[in-house]
């Protein structure tokens, strides 16, 4: 490309757009500005489409020029991202427009192609490593982004044609995820991250992590496998107040002796008191971690915006054991044992779906759903698939036992009990606004329960 | 930038381009007897635009056009008094045909399937080619996989 019109330099903000956008938005910015003209940027527009056009002879291996829009508008974005990736680096945007403009934006193109490959092959080695070391307390959500979603993002994932996507079932929630990032590079720091946090949680053995976890459930009454639980933020949180209460760094068990000093010891401290003494454990906690991977400090030291005001106010208001865990024995359960029952095939509940639009009357519908469903999967899956309607849901609940009420119950107030722990009420519920229509419905019709059967079901909720 | 910005850029900047490529198409059929004016040549080009639109693709260039005239050129089915609206009908089928083959088919593979059957089994119909002949080859290509 021949260096069109550079009239003057000046300063040119970096442009707050959505990724893929970047660089466009900042040939715009420098015309506007004048450090370029309009025809740099239409002669760029038309670099830039041939850059398409190749990518879509590669992509059909030369055997059609044309593709369907929606692919082409996929290429487009896979170049652009790797523009972007590379005009990004530039510390100084207009420096980025002077070399697009002097280099030709293929040349940037391919060094962003280089930076993305270059991603993804780092990414694909640091989740190879991190499969190899799973933790051995993961939950369901954990293994199942480890060993499926991220797996089946590095089987379909190509840096040319796809450079943009970051389809992957990646439900594991870090402590710190950065979802403004899109593409391999999202990948990319959730691997850091998660790398990071497992250093973290495997410097505890998988016998000590456990137990926590196990109390943390019983704490909040829920199974924490089944749960979207950060294990790093649980686990660095005791280690945190374990040296706080005097244990040795490294330690996660806070006994109840220990747990009854610290809090006289804090309850009549001044928040700035607490708030160092806090970040002084984390400090003896990070000075203990032996070869710490870097970023680590930082990433732990980030907690404490987010720690320190969760601890003021359960000292305030004493819910405590609700912020750090302590080791109790464990909570007497009531032997209920939950059989989760066998699932329709997808089949079998499509076909399901179609007879209870098919039913006219909401009587009937709930005789169908109890005699065809067995499994709670299935029975929730239902009551989302939009085949049930106003007072319907009503009749339906009409037709359940106290106990798949209070199971129910634990799905809808599933945060509620998290955060109440044993002191969740269920009247206090009735007042919240959800925008779900099945769990709309059910507040309703608990609303309609004499106080004998929603004692009934509250004992149940917290008896499993 | 999305994708109606690359059709009307292109539709803008190339449009010049385009019609000169598909008149340098004459140099091999006037042996046929085949010859497309400027006007031609730019109806040709507004159709295929508007084809490529209907269909919902993009191509960059008019490599397709160029290869359908020049398979065409020889068939003793079309001649110079409805040779625009034989080829505008034909560059329609074809991206037709590229949807309904979900891609699968290779450009110049399909252009001359297109051209065997126009000239055999169809006998220069259009309407038997697209309904019949391309039809059946998309269901065969979609049920046995390929």
């Amino acid at each position: 490309m021949a260096i069109n019109i550079i009239r003057k330099k000046s300063e040119l903000n970096r442009p707050l757009v959505q990724s893929g956008q970047y660089t466009l938005a900042l040939l715009w910015d420098a015309c506007r500005a004048g450090i370029i003209d309009e025809e740099s940027v239409n002669c760029t527009h038309r670099d830039i489409l041939n850059l398409l056009k190749d990518l879509i002879m590669k992509y059909t291996k030369g055997e059609s020029s044309s593709v369907q829009a929606e692919t082409a508008q996929r290429l487009l974005e896979s170049i652009l991202y790797a523009i972007d990736a590379r005009t990004i680096l530039f510390a100084d945007p207009a420096e980025a427009v002077v070399i697009i403009i002097k280099h030709g934006v293929n040349a940037i193109y391919n060094q962003g192609f280089q930076l993305v490959t270059a991603s993804t092959e780092s990414s694909r080695a640091l989740y190879l490593n991190l499969k190899a070391h799973k933790l051995g307390v993961g939950t369901h959500a954990y293994n199942l982004t480890i060993e499926g979603g991220l797996a089946g993002f590095f089987a379909d994932y190509d840096p040319r044609f796809q450079a943009q996507d970051t389809v992957a079932s990646i439900d594991y929630p870090l402590l710190f995820d950065d979802m403004s990032i899109t593409g391999i590079f999202y990948i990319e720091q959730y691997l850091k991250k998660l790398a990071m946090e497992n250093c973290f949680c495997q410097l505890f053995s998988t016998a000590s992590a456990a137990k926590l976890l196990e109390r943390y459930g019983q704490v909040y009454a829920i199974d924490y496998r089944e749960t979207l639980l950060n294990l790093f933020e649980v686990l660095l949180t005791n280690a945190i107040f374990a040296v706080l209460a005097g244990s040795k760094p490294l330690e996660l068990n806070i006994s109840p002796t220990q747990f009854d000093l610290l809090r006289q010891r804090l309850i009549d401290s001044p928040l700035e008191d607490c708030s160092r003494l806090i970040k002084a454990a984390l400090e003896a906690l990070i000075a203990a971690i032996p070869r710490p991977p870097i970023g680590l400090s930082d990433y732990m030291r980030n907690f404490m915006p987010i720690l320190i005001p969760g601890f003021w106010s359960g000292l305030q208001n004493d819910t405590l054991p609700n912020v750090m865990i302590v080791d109790l024995p464990p909570i007497r359960r009531t032997d209920i044992i939950f059989d989760r029952g066998v699932r329709l095939d997808d089949d079998g509940f499509r076909t399901l779906v179609e007879q209870v639009i098919d039913t006219n009357s909401p009587a009937g519908k709930a005789v169908l759903i109890s005699a065809s469903v067995h499994s709670i999967e299935d029975f929730i899956d239902l009551l989302e698939a939009d085949c049930l309607f106003d007072d319907e849901f009503e009749v339906l609940y009409e037709t359940l036992g106290d106990l798949e009420l209070s199971i129910l119950a634990r799905i809808v107030f599933l945060e509620d009990l998290r955060l109440a722990g044993t002191d969740f009420f269920l009247p206090n519920t009735f007042i919240k606004s959800l925008d779900i229509e099945w769990q709309t419905a059910y507040i309703q019709f608990l609303q309609s329960l004499n106080l004998e059967r929603l004692d009934s079901i509250q004992n149940l909720i917290h008896s499993f | 930038m999305h994708l109606p910005d690359i059709i009307n850029f292109t539709t803008a900047l190339q449009k010049p381009l385009s019609t000169d490529e598909v008149l340098q198409t004459n140099q091999e059929t006037q042996q046929y007897g085949l010859l497309l004016t400027p006007g031609d040549a730019l109806e040709i080009v507004a159709a295929r635009n508007r084809s490529i639109l209907d269909h919902n693709r993009v191509e960059l260039g008019i490599e397709a056009i160029k290869k359908i005239i020049t398979a065409f050129g020889p068939s003793p089915y079309i001649n110079q008094a409805d040779y625009v609206s034989t080829l505008n009908e034909l560059i329609d089928i074809f991206y037709y045909m590229k949807n309904l083959t979900a891609d699968r088919i290779a450009d110049d593979e399909l252009i001359t399937l297109m051209q065997v059957f126009f000239d055999n089994s169809c006998r220069g119909s259009l309407d038997l080619l697209k309904n019949r002949e391309m039809t059946m080859m998309a269901k065969l290509i979609r049920d046995a996989g390929l």
